[in-house]
């Protein structure tokens, strides 16, 4: 993906809390997420999702950030797709999930000149979410949104997108249908070809195209051949259900070392998840909430990690077996940045190894 | 499933397991609870008292916990354990809180919850007695009848109804012990075919208006009448 000259936001990783899944259309579900601190992102950007200890997957944010806090992501049930599957089929409002991000570099730029969006399925998210913030600008930049997808069903945001033109006048809105049924009466094949066919008459200083590679790619040269490139293109290209393939992505393998055993894990785990995966015994008596401190690791001096949060570094400060370059594993975010990181177990996770303290009380009063 | 959870596994504790440190850290749960209610003010902001609290905590040297610190304001006390809290939430002039902490003093956890009213609101201070009243009910039955952890919250479900209030089974008790319990076991109380034992367990009562967007919280050790004093 391309970036700009935008300010990065610093990736943070924190618990997020299902506030709502609600259907969005055939096969989708827009998923409502509370995180469970601040969560700054810039339209278009992504974030890495992880149910469980399993990996994480990248969503784009499908809003601007909202007053509310409130995180929108739009899901598409991919076949063999683990996460997607895992929360379409079994996720309800109060599950905690685990996010990571933001990532990816791309924004809005209002540089003068027309924008041509180019969406397939769900890539619809990030490009929405750009548009508020073309709003919120007053940007005055003329925008075409080219949506593509199989079947008239499958425009789950039209209504919203039909109207777009009344709060931002230079807005038009081109659905596109690979497989219409009958009465469809509009665009017909793939978007980035529909695109091609009115780049004809219209010029383009902007593009972003998100969603399917192969149209990504297929946008990228259409593009490139009217002389649109480097930073005048924008784009994500999610792989169903592998997520992107920045370096940053989520997806990412990340080989760690605990007390001198090595295990694979995946950027977008906790360092907590991903021990307790790897079956090394580790407490984690408070569910990641930075409360018990029983999942303390020591690091390497070296190891590169965020510093702690406020949080976190007064829980330190009173936890037993701290050394200097102590932390809490459930607070430590994996990113590739992270892959080779060494670390040793701390007291009360080495303390189960041998584990033999727990015995039948002698009580002393009476009893019920 | 109460076949597999036998007693003697149950209700194992740890080597630094006294009697005396785990009332005595009872005794300092209690009184945290208190001081910070009494530091609670209407027009706080909820994530604020939550800070606060952790301060107070961290005074008594209790800040690290077996599970969060939870101060809910208002529309906030019907959420359940571990749920997260509407954010912003200003405690108004006639309101409802809860407090709800799970201390870790040096070797031996405290648990312990509590509701507390400002300003003049009948149906809140209602609902906060309610819990407590629940709360000596159950362990009543428990010390009269020797009753089982799972007969226990039947009997709270029970009662709750007969006083106009849906209890929340999410928070049906679990063991305390020198730090961790959740080492010998992490499930609810609610899920044992045995009389619990005394001072080796935690009773919650969480109860809720059955329409309106408010509840109450009461927690403590099953222990018996003369520690109630």
């Amino acid at each position: 993906m391309s970036g700009d000259s935008t300010p990065q936001i610093t990736p943070r990783a924190l618990d997020a809390w299902v506030v709502r899944i609600e259907e969005a259309g055939p096969g989708v579900r827009r998923l409502i997420l509370r995180a469970a601190g601040l969560f700054p992102y810039r339209p278009g950007q992504y974030l890495s999702l992880q149910h469980g200890c399993g990996p994480g997957r990248s969503f784009s944010m499908a809003t601007a950030p909202r007053p509310d806090g409130l995180i929108e992501l739009h899901l598409r049930r991919h076949p063999g797709g683990v996460i997607s599957a895992a929360l379409l089929d079994s996720a309800v409002a109060g599950d905690v999930l685990r996010i990571s991000g933001p990532y990816g570099g791309m924004g809005w730029c209002d540089a003068g000149g027309a924008v041509a969006m180019l969406a397939t399925g769900t890539g619809i998210a990030p490009l929405r979410a750009l548009l508020e913030q073309a709003i919120a600008e007053g940007s005055t930049a003329p925008v075409t949104l080219y949506w593509g997808v199989r079947t008239r069903e499958q425009l789950y945001l039209f209504d919203e997108l039909d109207q777009w033109h009344t709060r931002y006048p230079g807005f038009r809105f081109v659905p596109v249908l690979s497989a219409p049924g009958a009465g469809w009466g509009g665009a017909v094949g793939h978007c980035q070809q529909v695109a091609a066919g009115e780049m004809e008459f219209q010029i383009f200083a902007r593009a972003y195209a998100c969603g399917n590679p192969a149209m990504v790619e297929g946008a990228r040269r259409l593009f490139a051949a009217h002389g649109l490139a480097g930073s005048a293109f924008q784009a994500d290209a999610f792989e169903p259900a592998t997520g992107a393939a920045d370096p940053g992505d989520a997806a990412a393998a990340v080989t760690i070392t605990v007390d001198g055993t090595s295990l694979q894990a995946r950027a977008g785990q906790t360092l907590l998840s991903a021990i307790k995966a790897a079956g090394l015994p580790v407490l984690s008596v408070c569910g990641g909430r930075q409360s018990c401190g029983t999942c303390l690791v020591h690091l390497h001096p070296d190891a590169g990690v965020p510093p702690p949060s406020v949080t976190e570094r007064n829980l330190l400060a009173c936890l037993p077996g701290v050394e200097s370059h102590s932390r809490l594993a459930c607070q430590i975010h994996l990113s590739p940045g992270l892959d080779g990181l060494h670390l040793r177990l701390g007291p009360e996770s080495a303390a189960l190894r041998t584990r033999t303290l727990f015995s039948t009380p002698q009580l002393q009063g009476e009893s019920a | 499933m109460n076949a597999i959870l036998d007693r003697t596994d149950l209700e194992k504790v740890g080597a630094a397991f006294t009697t005396e440190r785990m009332l005595a850290v009872r005794d300092m749960t209690r009184e945290t609870i208190h001081e910070i209610a009494l530091a609670v003010k209407p027009g706080m902001v909820e994530e604020d008292a939550v800070e606060m609290a952790r301060g107070m905590l961290a005074a008594r040297k209790m800040l690290r916990g077996w599970h969060d610190v939870y101060v809910r304001f208002g529309s906030n006390t019907i959420k359940t354990f571990g749920a997260p809290s509407e954010p912003g939430v200003v405690l108004g002039e006639n309101d409802i809180f809860l407090i709800d902490i799970g201390p870790v003093f040096e070797q031996w956890e405290g648990d312990g919850g509590d509701t507390f009213v400002v300003g003049q609101a009948p149906q809140y201070t209602r609902c906060a007695e309610d819990a407590r009243t629940l709360f000596h009910l159950v362990r009543h039955k428990w010390l009269a009848d020797k009753t089982s952890g799972t007969a226990l919250y039947q009997f709270a479900v029970a009662e709750a109804a007969k006083l106009g209030w849906a209890l929340n089974m999410d928070l049906s008790g679990h063991r305390i012990s020198d730090f961790p319990h959740a080492a010998v076991y992490d499930g609810p109380m609610a899920d044992v075919g045995f009389c619990p034992s005394p001072l080796l367990w935690v009773l919650e009562i969480h109860i809720r208006h059955p329409e309106q967007p408010y509840g109450a919280f009461f927690e403590d050790m099953l222990l018996e009448d003369r520690y109630f004093v």
